[in-house]
Order: structure tokens, then sequence, then C-alpha cells
């Protein structure tokens, strides 16, 4: 994920709990979210927050913790919400996105003679994306009985769900046409 | 648990003769939530209903909860899915002229329940899938949500061992497919009941323990989402 | 299983009541004939054994003189009552007399009042306790029951009667008291003592019999020997209930054949149920499929399904006995003028009541049909595939097409039992047999149309197609896929006019041969008849003494006379004897109906009392040939003589005995005639002659005189008034058609409805689709009006030629009734057309988005 966007899915967590929160919950909540293909280390997460928070878009506060060292609960800013809510205005980036994908790569490089390796490998990816989709349904059921505010929540988890379904779709769609033709 | 062993099922016969289910060798353990995937036509609602006892076998051997089912008669059968085995259907399969309550409570008038056990069953199992209050109405004034919920408790009321759910979603949209589907998740999390759903669509699946993908009457891939060495994914667990 | 009907099928139920209402109609109209029917046949018999009974009063034993018609003398009273164990004898009137001012008649009983003790015997007991036998002995007098035909109300203080010598005015003082056993045994009499009775009658001291009453320790069997003995040769001693049982025997054949009727009426009942229950189970495939799912045996839908068909046919059959009691007030009306006719003896009836034991038969009957309706179709569940049934599939619960081969078989195995009973028919004279022949073979008849209506419907669509486009081979199309349904609707109506030309057929052959018989037999200028009648066509019988002034009369070639008595006694047979003047018994009138032996010959033997004829009915019955001798008990003794003969003759149902007058007279002691004959002289138009001889009998009112075409004529009148009871069949043939053709069309487009809406969508007016659905209905008609024309006729054939003989006595020759056919083709044909109309109209006009939701 582009740092630039990792600041203001930052900005929303927060956002989401208006009493506040640390930065060890918000790497739960952003884990909880995100799964493993939006990776985020506490290191990464607390660079971003300090940046926040000297634009004036997150406001912290120590709180003392017996025996333990104090942690910094942060809110949203007025300056906070007025750049989420620009950023969310914002038209999204039209940049196409790279044929990173190894399945796209091999399509390209298809050959009678490896086709059962693709069906091999859209066998193995679909299992992939499946499991990967089982997580977002754990992810999404526990966020459901955390009372996390599941309106802006679960749109987020629903994009992920169907991006993940598009490429079931689309792994399906190859097997339909090109593994069974040859 | 179920268990299917070289289980061969066609439909038809001469020059139309199908083969829906092939040698087909499956193990549900007991408390397991299955999803059943695959193309259409594949053998998926084969496998609920053989399970189901709705349909018998050309070979092979199905077991429910250590019973075989290949021996029983007719009646055995029918008895099995009024006490143990319930289905839930893609298109809810209520009488039309009966109200939700009615319909929940119909497996228990059969089964010769005493009134007054039918009042708390069924007030249980339409509060359980949130329909409690629209026990009054006929189908035709429920919404499909709330029509495959009412099917849904009527599978529930007679606390089954197993719940086969045929395309429970498909006639669905995606909001009332959700709660459908988290209704079912959360009962085999709670009351640890078996449930076989047939599905082709791979975000309900997901929703499973464990993904079946037939394909021409075949298993072609055995999915567990639960994490690797432990019993369940630590947060599915209260 | 009670949970399950009361959850699902009362709703089941309620949501299509027209299907329903069409099981309920059914079942209904089956029980309503057949309750009538069972009620008719119950009051006639009922009451003719407990007035026979109850009549006598304390009566053991009844002295009757052999012959229905024939009297006692009251001479014989004094010996009887002389004999060992005889109390009493007492000599009685019972019989019916026109009434003076209404065309109506009233009985009269009559006993010899002025002994007091008969009062008490006869159990006459009179509102205010007065004595009867006082008031009973003045001139005048008579004792009425509370609402008696002659004197219907308490205030109604005469009764005016038409006399053998005029009209006698009586006077009513007292009404028999409502607990008295009198007025129990016939609620509509009059009682005169013996004296007035035989004035008004016009009787020498004559009566109908001679009751007696015992000593209280007399031994009934020792006694009727005693009094056999003191009577010689002749008379027959009974007791009450062997004379009632013996006329409820007479009478059984021919209620046995009303009741096939009736049974008949059932039987397209079970057709309605077949048709409505299949179509329920059709349109319910999905409900039954889902409770299939949750744990309703096979078994326990058939029996739901049969059980709600139960339900209904209790309410059906509930209902159609209280119509059936409704009916029966008009029908036994109509029963009796037949059977009056039939057996010549003036049948009264019980007011019709539904007892418990009617009742009983009316629901048992009316469930049982329903059963065997509901049965199959609700048995084809038990292979109904609950997974497709779910899904909807079309053909979840079997297409109703196959398996025609079976039927065929099973028809055919079914029509060859009924025709290879015949013979055994024949020879065992079994009328229950008949019954039995003529049911199977209707069976089998319905049975045969399904694959024949299959067949036909893969025959026409081709020719429907080219006919009416594509609006045809739609409705040939659909027809053919419920072939089953439509057949067993084309069934239906088929039975319905079939039965309708059975009945008509055979009231039509017996009307045309008796017809034909009459007009040759009566063919004479002039007939001179009594006005009285005792029921039947013949009058009674006059004195021959009017014969010889007659004769006097000028202008009067030939005169000629017969006497019928029936009721005479042959073996176990009740035959009548005719005899006829020696100039009667001529070539000319009998030659053309002899059947065996030589005319001219036999009739010059019976002329000289040197042999007899007998009637082709009787030789059936006796199996006696020409050539054998007769022993017919007579009142003087057993008459010997050969067989010269065989005719046919339609004066018995029972079969007769044509001998001479000369021989009657001596033998009988009666010299009556039931009729005479006048021939004119050449050149004498018959209404001179007519003129002449009014003039001569001049007071005599009581005789009448008609001219040949006037015999006919009243002949023909007095039929007519007797088959009236193929209004009611009628009535029944627009029930079965009906409900028959609405169930076929309803269920024929509640099936495809969103077929029906996918064709308008594409573009097929409501017009075309009412079009369609009204050409199915149509082919259904026709295919049921051929052949119920077909099968009718055949079966009218086979009742004219077979069954008629037992049951009604008759040997007929067969005459198709095209006026009664053609009408009840017309009714059927508008009625079916009529109530196809509906459904379809309804159905062309259904919105289409509705219909193609619907599921």
């Amino acid at each position: 994920m582009r740092s630039g966007n990792l600041k203001y899915a930052v900005l929303g967590l927060v956002a989401s709990q208006p009493e506040g929160v640390h930065g060890y919950k918000l790497k739960a909540d952003f884990d909880a979210l995100s799964d493993d293909f939006w990776q985020v280390n506490y290191g990464r997460l607390y660079r971003v927050l300090d940046h926040l928070e000297q634009r004036g878009d997150l406001e912290a506060v120590e709180e003392v913790q017996s025996g333990r060292p104090n942690k910094k609960v942060y809110r949203l800013t007025e300056r906070g919400r007025q750049s989420l809510d620009d950023w969310l205005l914002q038209p999204v980036s039209d940049d196409p996105q790279p044929l990173r994908d190894e399945i796209s790569l091999r399509l390209l490089f298809l050959r009678d003679d490896n086709v059962e390796a693709l069906a091999d490998l859209i066998k193995q990816q679909r299992g992939i994306y499946l499991t990967r989709l089982a997580r977002i349904a754990r992810r999404r059921r526990k966020l459901e009985k955390s009372g996390v505010n599941m309106k802006v929540v679960g749109l987020i988890m629903d994009g992920a769900e169907m991006r993940v379904r598009a490429d079931i779709t689309w792994l399906e769609h190859i097997e339909r046409k090109i593994v069974r033709t040859f | 648990m179920i268990r299917f062993d070289s289980v061969t099922k066609t439909f038809g016969n001469g020059r139309s003769r199908v083969l829906a289910l092939e040698d087909l060798d499956l193990v549900i353990p007991a408390g397991e939530m299955c999803a059943i995937v695959g193309p259409s036509g594949a053998g998926k609602s084969t496998v609920l209903h053989l399970a189901a006892g709705l349909i018998t076998p050309d070979r092979g051997a199905i077991r429910i909860a250590d019973r075989e089912l290949t021996g029983m008669t007719v009646d055995e059968l029918t008895l099995m899915r009024r006490r143990e085995v319930a289905t839930v259907f893609q298109f809810f399969n209520l009488l039309p002229y009966l109200t939700a309550w009615e319909n929940v409570a119909l497996p228990l008038r059969l089964d010769g329940v005493g009134r007054e056990e039918e009042r708390e069953r069924v007030a249980e199992a339409l509060d359980l899938v949130d329909v409690g209050a629209r026990a009054q109405h006929k189908p035709a004034e429920l919404s499909g949500g709330e029509m495959q919920r009412v099917a849904i408790a009527r599978a529930l009321v007679i606390e089954p061992r197993v719940i086969l759910a045929d395309e429970p979603t498909g006639n669905l949209d995606s909001t009332a497919g959700r709660q459908v589907m988290d209704l079912l998740r959360d009962l085999n999390d709670e009351t640890r009941v078996t449930i076989v759903i047939v599905t082709h669509d791979p975000v309900w699946a997901s929703t499973c323990d464990r993904a079946v993908r037939i394909v021409d009457g075949e298993i072609v891939e055995d999915l567990s989402f639960r994490e690797p060495g432990g019993t369940d994914p630590p947060d599915t667990v209260h | 299983m009670l949970r399950l009907i009361s959850t699902i099928s009362l709703r089941e139920l309620r949501q299509t009541p027209l299907r329903a209402l069409l099981m309920f109609s059914g079942i209904a109209a089956g029980v309503t004939l057949l309750t009538a029917v069972n009620i008719v046949n119950g009051s006639i018999t009922e009451h003719l054994k407990r007035s026979a009974r109850m009549l006598a009063g304390r009566t053991a034993l009844q002295v009757i003189a052999p012959g229905a018609e024939q009297r006692v003398a009251v001479r014989l009273v004094p010996a009887l009552a002389s004999v060992d164990g005889v109390e009493t004898a007492s000599a009685v009137l019972d019989t019916i007399v026109p009434l003076a001012d209404r065309p109506e008649r009233q009985r009269i009983f009559a006993a010899d009042f002025s002994d007091q003790r008969l009062a008490a015997a006869y159990g006459i007991r009179l509102d205010g306790g007065a004595n009867p036998a006082t008031l009973l002995i003045q001139p005048g007098a008579a004792v009425a029951t509370r609402d008696a035909t002659a004197a219907p109300a308490p205030s109604v203080r005469s009764a005016r009667l038409a006399g053998a010598a005029g009209t006698v005015t009586l006077e009513i003082v007292g009404r028999l008291a409502n607990g008295s056993p009198l007025a129990a045994a016939a609620r509509d009499l009059l009682v005169l003592d013996m004296v007035e009775a035989q004035t008004v009658l016009g009787l020498g001291d004559v009566a109908d019999r001679i009751d007696i009453i015992l000593d209280p320790d007399a031994r009934i069997e020792s006694v009727r020997d005693g009094l056999y003995e003191a009577l010689g040769p002749g008379f027959e001693v009974v007791t009450p209930a062997e004379r009632g049982v013996e006329f409820a025997r007479i009478i059984e054949s021919f209620q046995s054949t009303v009741q096939a009727f009736g049974l008949l009426a059932l039987v397209a009942g079970v057709f309605v149920v077949y048709s409505a229950t299949s179509t329920a189970v059709r349109a319910r495939t999905r409900s039954l499929g889902t409770l299939r799912a949750v744990g309703v045996t096979p078994g326990q839908i058939v029996a739901m399904l049969v059980g709600e068909v139960i339900l209904v046919s209790l309410a059906a059959s509930v209902i159609g006995a209280i119509a059936g009691l409704a009916i029966s007030f008009g029908l036994s009306e109509l029963v009796r003028e037949t059977m009056s006719m039939i057996y010549f003896y003036p049948f009264a009836g019980d007011n019709p009541a539904l007892d418990a034991g009617a009742f009983g038969i009316a629901v048992m009957a009316g469930t049982t049909a329903a059963i065997a309706g509901a049965v199959v179709p609700a048995m084809r569940t038990l292979r109904m595939d609950p997974i497709s049934a779910i899904n909807q599939e079309p053909l979840a619960v079997q297409r109703d097409t196959g398996s025609s081969r079976r039927l065929l078989l099973l028809a055919l195995v079914l029509g060859l039992a009924a025709a290879a009973s015949i013979p055994l028919e024949i020879r065992w004279k079994s009328a229950t047999l008949g019954n039995i022949v003529s049911i199977t073979w209707f069976i089998a008849f319905v049975l045969f149309s399904v694959p024949a209506v299959a067949w036909l419907a893969t025959r026409i669509s081709p020719l429907l197609e080219r006919g009416l486009g594509v609006t045809g081979l739609i409705a040939a199309q659909n027809i053919s896929v419920s072939a089953r349904r439509s057949a067993v609707a084309v069934a239906a109506l088929a039975l319905a006019v079939a039965t309708q030309i059975t009945f008509a057929g055979l009231g039509h052959s017996f009307e045309k041969s008796i017809d034909a018989f009459i007009a040759d037999f009566m063919n004479a200028d002039l007939v001179v008849s009594s006005n009285h009648t005792k029921g039947g066509w013949l009058e009674d019988p006059i004195d021959a003494y009017e014969m010889a002034r007659l004769a006097d009369v000028e202008g009067v070639r030939r005169i000629d006379a017969f006497r019928l008595l029936p009721g005479q006694r042959l073996n176990e047979h009740r035959i009548s004897v005719l005899a006829a003047t020696r100039s009667f018994l001529d070539p000319e009138t009998f030659g053309k109906w002899f059947v065996e032996g030589e005319p001219v010959d036999a009739l010059a033997r019976v002329r000289d009392a040197r042999a007899v004829l007998i009637s082709q009915t009787l030789a059936h019955f006796t199996e006696l040939k020409a050539g054998d001798v007769l022993e017919l008990p007579t009142p003087s003794g057993v008459l010997r003589l050969p067989i010269a003969g065989i005719i046919v003759d339609y004066t018995s149902d029972r079969g007769s005995v044509i001998l001479d007058s000369a021989t009657f007279a001596l033998h009988w002691n009666d010299l009556r005639v039931s009729r005479i004959l006048l021939h004119a002289s050449p050149g004498v138009p018959s209404e001179d002659l007519r003129g002449r001889v009014t003039a001569m009998l001049g007071s005599r009112d009581d005789l009448r005189v008609q001219n040949h075409q006037e015999v006919i004529d009243l002949q023909r009148r007095e039929f007519e008034e007797s088959f009236k009871a193929t209004g009611v069949l009628e009535l029944f043939l627009i029930i079965v058609t009906i409900t028959g053709i609405i169930d076929a069309v309803v269920s024929s487009v509640s099936e495809r409805k969103r077929e029906l809406a996918l064709m308008r969508a594409t573009g097929a007016t409501p017009l075309q689709l009412q079009r369609i659905i009204m050409i199915e209905a149509w082919v259904m008609i026709l295919a049921g009006l051929s052949l119920g024309i077909v099968g009718g006729s055949l079966s009218a054939w086979m009742w004219v030629n077979f069954h008629a003989t037992y049951f009604l006595g008759w040997i007929i020759d067969f005459h198709f009734p095209w006026v009664t056919a053609a009408r009840a083709c017309g009714l059927a044909a508008l009625a079916a057309a009529a109530a196809a109309y509906v459904p379809a109209r309804f159905a062309a006009r259904e919105d289409v988005l509705s219909a193609m939701r619907y599921e």
C-alpha cells in the first residue's frame, strides 16, 4: 500500500473511535481490517502517527499507567477531519496497475505443454483466494462482535471481498475458456 | 458425522443417463460447517439430497451419526428427516397458507409434540432467527430474507444433528444472504450442529470451516479454513 | 394424522374452494339421487309391509281369493268363524276410490262394525274417545284419519266420493286418534262400515278378504289347515306379514333397477372426485414435496389426501342425504305411478323420511365413492420424487398419460366378463346379476374411454391445426398432455349421456312395443270400459250384462270382450289370466303375435276350450313350451289344459295365460269383463255409433266409451306419466356434465396459468386464449357425446334384450330413443359449453405479470 494512502487509512481508523485510541489497539484494528495483503508494522505505523500529530491532524494525550510505560492516546482534530474529508472527496488515482500477477504473466507465455501446470496454478491460487475470503469473513465477524461501527468498516470489508471474488471469477473464467479447451 | 463411502448416483436411464456422483468418498465430522461448491450440474445438490435421504444412491454407503442410510425404509428416512436431519432450500419452501409460526411448528406437530412445548420451541426458534415479530404473517407478507430465516427456524425447531442447506442464499440479495449465512455460522459456533451448505458463491463458502469442490461428480478440491495445527481459528472462539 | 389434516388440509381446501366445491357437488349429486331412491323404495316397501301387518289389527290370518282383484263372498264368514280356534271372522274391504271433485283417490277400509268387538280388534280409537262402532253404523257415516285426502282438514265435515252409481257424500263423524294403531298403519284412510262401503263401490255382498282373529290359545298352523278345509280349493290363507313380504318381493326387482340408476349417479361422482384429486395432487406438488422434506411419510401424504376427500365427502353426503330427502317427496309420486302401471296395484308410500339406516347408507356410499375416486391419484404421490416436487418440475408427479394398455385390457376384461355373465343371467333369471352386469358394463365403458380419448387427442391434433390454426394445435396438445384427466371428464359426460339414453331407450322401446300391441289388440271402433281403475292402465271389471245390452245397439256388427285378471297364482309366480270371448280369439287379432304354434289351429282349440295360450313372458319364466299341459289353480279346482301356442302379450309383466271367456266364467265363477270392444256395421260412422251407445248407457257415468285413437292416446299419456322419472335423470345429467367440465377446464387452466400468461406476454390476445380453452372443452364435449351415444345405445340394447326381462318382466323390441337422445346431447352440450365458458373467460383475462409469478 502506498504510504500516501496509509496515512488516510490511519486517520479513518482513528476517526471511527471518537473517544480516542492508542497505538497498540490501532495496530490490532488495522490487522483485523486489512488482512495479510495489507501489511503494516509497528515502526511504520508509529512513524505515520508522529507525522500526523506534527501536521496537527491528530492530538496525542499521555495516559499514565502504573508499572508500565505511559501510553499515548490519539484523537482526531478538526484539521484531521478536514484532511480526511478532502482526501475522501478527491478523485481516485487512475494509474494503471502493473501486471505483477504471476498468472497474468504465465498466461502471456501459455503453450500446449504447460496448460496442466496452469490448471494446477489456478487451483492453488483459488485455494489461496478462498482462504483469504475465509480470513476476511472471520475478521468481519470479529469486528461485528467487537462493537466497531460497521457502516464504514463493513464497506471496506465488502470492497476487499469483492476484489477477491472478482479474482476468483476471473480464475474460473480462465479455467472455462482456456484450460478446458486446450 | 456424515460419511459417504464410494457413493455413485446416476439419473435417468438409457441414452439420457447422467452420472451425478462417481465413487464419492466424503467425511464431514460432527460439528463442522462444510460448504460444497462447484459449477452447476456438478453434483453438489445430489450430495445434499442423498444425505437427506430424499434420494438413494446406486452404489456405496452413506452414514449419518453411525447410522447406515442405505438400508433404511422410506418411513425410517422420513422419521430421520423429521427428527435429526433438517433441510433448508433455495426457494424457502414454506407452505403459503400457513403463518410463519405454523410453518415452523409443522415438524413438531407431525411428531405429536404437545401444544405447550410447541409454543416454547417455536417461539425460541423464531427469536433465534430474529423473525419473532413476524410470527403471525404468511409467507407472502415476508421478505425473501425473512422467509429463509423462517425456513431455518423450521429446521432448527427440531434441534437437529445436521442441517442441510441447498443454496440457502441463492434467491436472496447480498445483505439478506449475509444475514442468513451469519445466522448459520452463529448456529454452528454456538450449538456445534453439523451444517452442510451447497453454494456456488465463494464468499459464502469461505464463511464455512471447509469447502469441498465437486466437479463432474468428483471431489477436486478439499480446503480447510481452520488455522493449521489449531482445532479452531483462535478468533472464532469466544 | 389429524393434526396434519387440521393444519394443512383445511387451509388447502379453503385455498381452492372451487375444487372442493366440485368434489362436493359430485358426491352430493350421487348421494342425493341414491338416497332419494332408497328413501322412496324404503317408504313404499315399508308402507306395504307395515300396513299389511298393522291394518290387520289383531288378525292372525287372512283369507283371500286367488287373483288380486278377486273378491270373497261375505257369506263364507259364518263357516270360517266356526272353525276350531277362530274367535272372529271379519269380512274386510280395503280398496281405493276416486274422489268426486278432484282427480285424487282415497283409500277406504271397511269392516262390519255392527260387531262391537271389531273396532277394538282393528285398533280404531277416535279423538275425544267416542265409540267408533256406534258412530260408524249410522248410514252415510265415515271416520277419517287427521289429514285424509278426502277430508284434508278437521273443519271438513264431509267427503265426496265417485261411487259406482254416481257421487256419494259421506259425513265425517269422527277422526282417528293419532295414537290409534290403524292411524299409524295408514295415515291417509277413510273408515266405513261394510254395508256403506259396498254401496259406494256398487258391490254385492263381497269383501276383499276375510280376516281371522284367533282364540288366545289357538295354534296358527292348525287353524290354517282348518280354514283350508272349510274353504275348498282356490283360496289362500296367509298371515299379514307373509302378505307384506310377498308384495315386497314382487316389487324388489323393480326397486333394484331404480337403485341401479342411483348407483350410476354415484359412479359419476367417483369420476369427479378422481379428476379433482388428480388436479389437486398436481397443483400441490410443491407443498407435498416440502412436507416430504420436513418429515411427512409418503403414507401420511396419501392418508392426508384421502382424508381431505373423506372430509369433503362426509359433508357432501350429509347434504346429499338431506337433498335426497327433499327430492324424494317428488320422486316418490313418480316412482309410485310407474310401479302402479307395471304392477296393477295402487302403491302408497309413507311420508319420505330419513331414518338412521338410510342416512348411514348415504354417508357410507358417499364416502366409499369418494375414497374410490381419491385413492388412485393419491397413491400416485407415493412415487413422487420429492426433489423434483420441490423444484416444481412439471413431471414430478407422474405424467398422467401412461398405462393406456393396462386400462384397455381392464376395460376389455370387464366388458367380456359382463358379456359372459349374460347367459348366466338368462339361466338364473336373476335381476341382481343383471344389475351387476349392467354396472360392470358401464365401468368397462368408462375405463375404455380413457385410452380412447388419449388416442383421439393425438389423432385430431393435425385436424384441429388444419381447421383452426395454431389455437387448435395448442388445444389438442393440452388435451393429450393430461389425457387421463380429460378422459375422465369425457367419461363422466359420456356416462351421463349413456345413462340417459339407456333409460330413455328402455322406456321408448317399452312404449313403442306396447303401443303397437295395444293398437292391434284394441282394434275396434269403440271400446267400453269402467271409469275406475285400481292402478295401472286397465280399468276395473264391469258386469257382462252390459255386453248383452250393447249387442242390441243398432249398427253394432260384432262385439268382443276380454277380462284381465292379474295376481293369479301359478306355483311361485303371480301371473295374469286373459279371458277373451270366442269372436275375439280370431287369427286376425292374435295371429301375428304368435311366437310358437300355428295360429289358426291353436286359436280354434282355445275357442273350443280345449287348450290355452301362454305369453312369451310366462314361457320365459316358467320354461313352459307349446304342447305342455298347464295346471292352473282356480277357485273351483285345478284347470288342466294343453298349451297350444305362445304369443306376445303385454298385458302382464309376470306372464299371462290366455283362455276363452266361457272357461273363465266356469272356473272363476265370474262373469265380469274388463273391456268391451264394438265393431261398427259397414257404413256406420263410429261417431254415430258412439252417440247411440252413450245414449243407451245413459246414467252409467262410471263407464266410458272411447274410440280406437282415444284408447291409444290415453295409453300413451299414462305411459308418459309413468316415465316422468326420466326428468330426475336429466337433472342428474346436467349436474354431472357441469361439474365434470368445470373441473376439467378449471384444472387445466390452473395448471397452465404460467404458460397461458407467457402466451399472453408473447402476444396472444385474451380472445385467442379463451378460444384455445373453449376448443379443448368442445373437443371433450363432442368426444363425450359420441362415446355416450355409442355406449348408451349399446347398453340400451342390452337392457331391452336382456336385463329388462328380469327387471320389468317384459320382452320388448329395441327402438332407439331419437328424441330423448337428441335432447340429452343438446342439453349436455349446452351445459358443458356454459360450464367451460366462465373459467375460460377468467383465465384469458388474468393479469399477465401476476400469473407469471404464479408458482
